[in-house]
């Protein structure tokens, strides 16, 4: 479904990405973790090319995402996006923000597209907020809204970067509860986060990156079993003590 | 003063007579507001795209045309109008001054405009336009539908703002010879020899109007526009009183 090789990427004089390798495949949940400025954001933003590379080959769902004759609304309706500062549209409702790709993008009438956001709201646990603004939502309201809407196009791969890092520890529990319900359904997932407890229990593998480069790429079992790299288990430690 | 003159200004005839110049000046103001806003989203967008030889025509109008006298560009379409679009509506089209006025004033609020929701897009958290895209919208519709609804909503004050500072300015478009409201007390004070009369009258006609707007803009503020916009927007104000 992704495959990076040997992919790098500058900003500037800045090497953030240093020769990537990496494989998800169909159903596949991958973590990444890593010190910060290690170039998790900007290696999951290449996926669907928010991010363009500079040299390797990136591709997604068959596609090479850097050839110049891709279409990269095409591509991304393909591929949601989780942020961490959620970024829900504050001029529109909950409903509307999950309704407008659909209807704009797909031109969906707004109806259907009213129908499917609806089911999506539902699926994340707030059909009672569909007409709500995002001002007037939690933190953890927000994000869950952000997912639905990333859904809403249907999308065969979901991209989280650090979904859970700007909430309070009781919202956190139910963002990751709808991502963990995602995992079970299926979804390839790439997941930047910090949250050990989630890595462990819904993904498959676990990525640890440190100044661009993945040190480490282990199962899930055997990454908390004991991770093969020295910084990698170090930093676990860091990340679990707190 | 005058005082046997104050008679005119209750006087059905006179009154008639000014309310046909304020008519004018209302129809000036809204024609160029409107065109103002059209050329300004234009540029706006001009300046803010990535392309060279979008961007920098773009920056050029804009800056250029802020350090004219609007004064000077009614003039210079009251003179050159005509000849201007000659090509394009055949030998003897005749640019009628009303459209003078509106492309002189058009021309000069078009470029605030531009500088006012570019301060208004540029303010936007980077995260709207990256959640929009990533997506799947297109630009164009990034634009339509997160960018500018929210632009604009932060941009009506100084919108606003902009169409009291027009409707004052269309009196320079009496100066060419246009019929409006400065143009209307022109006549009857050269006609009863009562300037301060006549002028006072239309000052009141001036601050009633531009008064209730500046308050309804007021009202109308929805949300404050964050802090680094008003420091642009004050800047641009700042600029727009020295040229
Ligand atoms: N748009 C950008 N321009 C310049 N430098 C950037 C940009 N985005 C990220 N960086 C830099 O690249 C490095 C990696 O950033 P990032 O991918 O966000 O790391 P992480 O998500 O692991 O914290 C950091 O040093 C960051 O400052
Ligand atoms: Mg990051």
């Amino acid at each position: 479904m992704i495959e990076f090789e040997d992919v790098h990427k500058h900003f500037g004089a800045l090497h953030v990405l240093q020769g990537i390798d990496l494989r998800v495949a169909e159903r596949e949940v991958v973590v990444i973790i890593g010190p910060s400025g290690s170039g998790k954001s900007t290696l999951i933003r290449t996926v669907n090319r928010m991010e363009p590379i500079d040299s390797g080959s990136l591709v997604v769902n068959g596609t090479q995402v850097n050839a110049k004759t891709v279409d990269v609304n095409r591509l991304r309706r393909d591929v949601g996006m989780v942020f961490q500062s959620f970024n829900l549209f504050p001029h529109l409702t909950a409903a509307e923000n999950v309704m407008l790709a659909p209807r704009r993008v797909r031109g969906l009438s707004e109806k259907a597209a009213r129908e499917r956001a609806m089911e999506l709201l539902t699926k994340v646990g707030i059909p009672e907020k569909a007409d709500v603004h995002p001002a007037r939502l939690s933190g953890g309201q927000q994000q869950r809204i952000a997912i639905a809407r990333a859904l809403a196009m249907d999308p065969k791969i979901m991209l989280f970067d650090e979904p859970t890092s700007a909430l309070d520890a009781e919202m956190i529990r139910e963002v990751l509860d709808v991502m963990r319900d995602l995992a079970k359904e299926g979804m390839t997932m790439l997941v930047v986060t910090h949250e050990v407890g989630f890595a462990r229990e819904a993904s498959d593998r676990v990525v640890f990156m440190d100044a661009g480069r993945i040190i480490e790429d282990s199962p899930t079992a055997e990454f908390f079993a004991g991770a093969k790299e020295e910084r990698a288990r170090q930093f676990l430690g860091k990340v679990i003590k707190h | 003063m005058r005082p046997d003159t104050w008679h005119l200004f209750i006087d059905p005839g006179i009154l008639r007579f000014f309310a046909e110049g304020l008519m004018w000046t209302v129809l000036l103001s809204i024609t160029s507001i409107a065109l103002s806003f059209a050329v300004g989203l234009l540029f706006a967008l001009g300046r803010l795209s990535t392309r060279a030889w979008l961007r920098w025509p773009s920056i050029a109008y804009v800056e250029g045309v802020l350090a004219v006298p609007v004064l000077l560009l009614i003039v210079y379409f009251s003179i050159k109008g005509s000849s201007l679009f000659q090509p394009f509506f055949g030998e003897d089209f005749d640019l009628p001054r009303f459209w003078a006025g509106v492309l002189g004033l058009s021309m000069y609020t078009s470029a605030i405009i531009a500088e006012i929701l570019r301060a208004g897009i540029l303010a936007l958290p980077r995260g709207q336009s990256e959640a929009a895209r990533a997506l799947g919208l297109s630009y164009p519709r990034t634009m339509r539908f997160v960018v500018l609804p929210q632009a604009l909503r932060a941009m009506v004050p100084a919108l606003m703002a902009q169409l009291t500072t027009i409707i004052k300015d269309t009196s320079l478009v009496g100066t060419i010879g246009f019929f409006e409201l400065y143009r209307s007390a022109r006549i009857i004070y050269t006609q009863n020899f009562n300037p301060i009369e006549a002028l006072g009258f239309i000052s009141i006609i001036y601050f009633v109007i531009c008064f209730t707007l500046s308050q309804l803009s007021r009202r109308l503020e929805l949300g404050q526009a964050p802090k680094d916009v008003r420091a642009k927007l004050a800047e641009i104000q700042l600029r727009d009183q020295v040229a």
